[in-house]
C-alpha cells in the first residue's frame, strides 16, 4: 500500500512537471524569478533555433601586414567550419566555434559601450587569434561584418574596421 | 448536498484508477537503459578527448572564472586543470572508461555526471544545446541504476520504481524538448513564412559549402513546415507503439540532416542517442 502512494505521488509530480512545462512553453514571456528560469535553463532545454539566433551573424575578417604587403583577407573561423564540413573533424568544429567566441565577446562589449574601441575583449581577440597571423606581421586590420536575412533577403554591413599594431 | 459530491468523488476515483493503470503500464515497460546510458557515456569520452586541444586554448586565453568557497567544492573536478589538462582528461577518462566496463551503478552514474557539468562549465565558450541535453539525461541518470540494490528487502522494490521513473522521466523530457522546439517555430512568423529556412541556407557557420542550395520561396515553406510538424508531432506519437518507429526513424533522419546539413555533430549526435531509451528491452514480471 505504502508503494502504491509513493507510486501515485511520483506520478502526481510527473502531471504537475508535464502541465507546468506546457504552460511555459506556450507562455514563453512568463516569468516568477528563480523558479521559472532554473525551470527553463535546466529542465527544458531549448528552443535551439530561436529567430534571433538565425536571422543574425557576425563575421570577422582578418588581414595581415607583413613588411608592407596586406596579405589577402581571411576568415579563420569560417576556414575551420569549412574544415569541419569538408572533413568531419569535429575538432575543427570546436576551433570554429572558440574563433566566433572571441569575436563575438568583442562585439557585445562595443556595442554596450560604442565609444571604446580598445577593451579587455579586444586584447582578449587579439592575443587568441595571434596564431593565426602569418610570421613577421606588422600590422592586422580586423573588419567585423553582419549579415541578416529577414523577408528572403539578405544585408551585409561592415560594423567596424579596425587597423591594429602587433609587436 | 453530499450527493452532489458523488458524481466527482466517482469522477476523481475513476481518474485515479487510469493514471494508475497508465503509470503501471509505463513502468512494467522496460527500455535498453543500460544500452541508452552506455552510448551516453561513449559519447561523452569521445566529447572530452576531441576537446582537449580547445580545454588548452580556453586554459591560455579565456580568463579564469573566480568561484566562491560553495562553487569550489561543486566545480571540484576542475582543480586538476591545476595540474594540466592532461591529468583532467585522464582521471574522466579513466571514470568513463570503468564505467562502460561495469555495471550501471550509482558512483559512476553520479561522478559521471559531476565532471560532466564542470567540463560543461569549463567549455562555456563553445558550448551549445547538446550538453544542456547531455547533463540533464545525466543528472536524471543518478536515480536509474539498480545496482549496487539496496539491503533493506522494504526498499529494493522502490529502488527498481524510482529507476522506471527516471527511465520514464528522461522519456517525458525529450518529448517536451521536441514540443518546445516546434511550438516555439509555429509562433515564429519566419519559421511559419518560410524565411527561416532562407536564413538558415544563407548563414555562413550553419550550411554546408559542398550543398550549395538556392532554396525557392515554397521550398523553403515546406521545409519550414515539416521541421514544425514532425518536432511538434513527435512529442505525441512517441507515446504510441504503433507510430514509435516511424518517428524515431524520421528523427534520425532529421538529425543525420542537420549534421551533415549544418555540422551540428554533437546535437545530432545526442538526439539520435536519446532514442536509444525509446527501444523496448522486455517485458517485465505484470505482477
Amino acid at each position: 500500500m505504502k508503494l502504491l502512494k509513493f507510486i501515485r505521488t511520483v506520478a502526481l509530480l510527473f502531471i504537475l512537471h508535464i502541465l507546468f512545462s506546457l504552460f511555459l512553453i506556450v507562455s514563453p514571456t512568463f516569468n516568477a524569478g528563480l523558479l521559472t528560469s532554473v525551470y527553463r535553463k535546466y529542465l527544458l532545454p531549448g528552443p535551439f533555433f530561436t529567430k534571433d539566433r538565425i536571422e543574425q551573424s557576425y563575421s570577422l575578417l582578418v588581414s595581415c601586414q607583413v613588411g608592407d604587403v596586406w596579405q589577402p583577407v581571411s576568415q579563420p573561423a569560417l576556414e575551420n567550419y569549412h574544415r569541419l564540413m569538408a572533413t568531419g573533424n569535429p575538432k575543427a568544429m570546436l576551433q570554429a566555434r572558440l574563433d566566433r567566441y572571441f569575436y563575438y565577446q568583442y562585439v557585445i562589449a562595443k556595442h554596450k559601450n560604442p565609444n571604446v574601441q580598445i577593451n579587455p575583449e579586444f586584447e582578449q581577440l587579439i592575443n587568441y587569434y595571434q596564431s593565426y597571423f602569418p610570421d613577421g606581421t606588422d600590422s592586422v586590420k580586423l573588419i567585423f561584418v553582419k549579415k541578416e536575412t529577414t523577408d528572403f533577403a539578405i544585408k551585409v554591413d561592415t560594423l567596424y574596421t579596425i587597423k591594429h599594431g602587433v609587436n | 448536498m453530499q450527493l452532489k459530491w458523488i458524481p466527482f468523488t466517482r469522477l476523481s476515483m475513476g481518474l485515479i484508477n487510469q493514471i494508475d493503470v497508465g503509470v503501471k503500464r509505463m513502468l512494467l515497460e522496460d527500455s535498453r537503459k543500460e544500452l541508452f546510458f552506455k552510448a551516453l557515456y561513449l559519447f561523452v569520452l569521445i566529447k572530452l578527448w576531441v576537446s582537449w586541444s580547445t580545454l588548452e586554448l580556453i586554459l591560455e586565453f579565456v580568463p579564469e572564472r573566480v568561484y566562491s568557497l560553495a562553487g569550489l567544492v561543486l566545480h571540484a573536478p576542475l582543480l586538476l586543470l591545476n595540474y594540466g589538462v592532461g591529468v583532467f582528461v585522464l582521471a574522466f577518462s579513466l571514470i568513463v572508461i570503468t564505467s562502460l566496463l561495469v555495471r550501471l551503478n550509482y558512483i559512476s552514474a553520479f561522478l559521471i555526471f559531476w565532471f560532466s557539468v564542470c567540463l560543461s562549465k569549463f567549455l562555456f565558450p563553445v558550448l551549445n544545446g547538446a550538453d544542456l541535453v547531455l547533463n540533464l539525461f545525466l543528472l536524471i541518470g543518478l536515480v536509474i541504476p539498480t545496482y549496487p540494490v539496496i539491503k533493506w528487502k522494504s526498499l529494493q522494490e522502490y529502488q527498481k520504481v524510482i529507476s522506471a521513473f527516471g527511465i520514464l522521466f528522461i522519456k517525458i523530457e525529450i518529448a517536451l524538448i521536441y514540443f518546445l522546439s516546434g511550438y516555439d517555430k509555429l509562433i515564429t512568423a519566419s519559421w511559419r513564412n518560410g524565411n527561416a529556412i532562407f536564413s538558415v541556407a544563407n548563414l555562413d557557420y550553419f550550411s554546408n559549402p559542398n550543398f550549395s542550395m538556392q532554396l525557392s520561396g515554397l521550398s523553403a515553406l515546406v521545409v519550414a513546415w515539416l521541421v514544425i510538424l514532425f518536432e511538434i508531432s513527435f512529442a505525441f506519437f512517441i507515446w504510441f507503439k504503433k507510430f514509435r518507429n516511424y518517428w524515431l526513424i524520421a528523427g534520425v533522419l532529421f538529425h543525420l540532416a542537420i549534421i551533415v546539413y549544418m555540422g551540428l555533430l554533437d546535437f545530432g549526435l545526442v538526439m539520435i542517442i536519446s532514442y536509444l531509451i525509446f527501444l523496448p528491452a522486455k517485458k517485465l514480471a505484470s505482477n
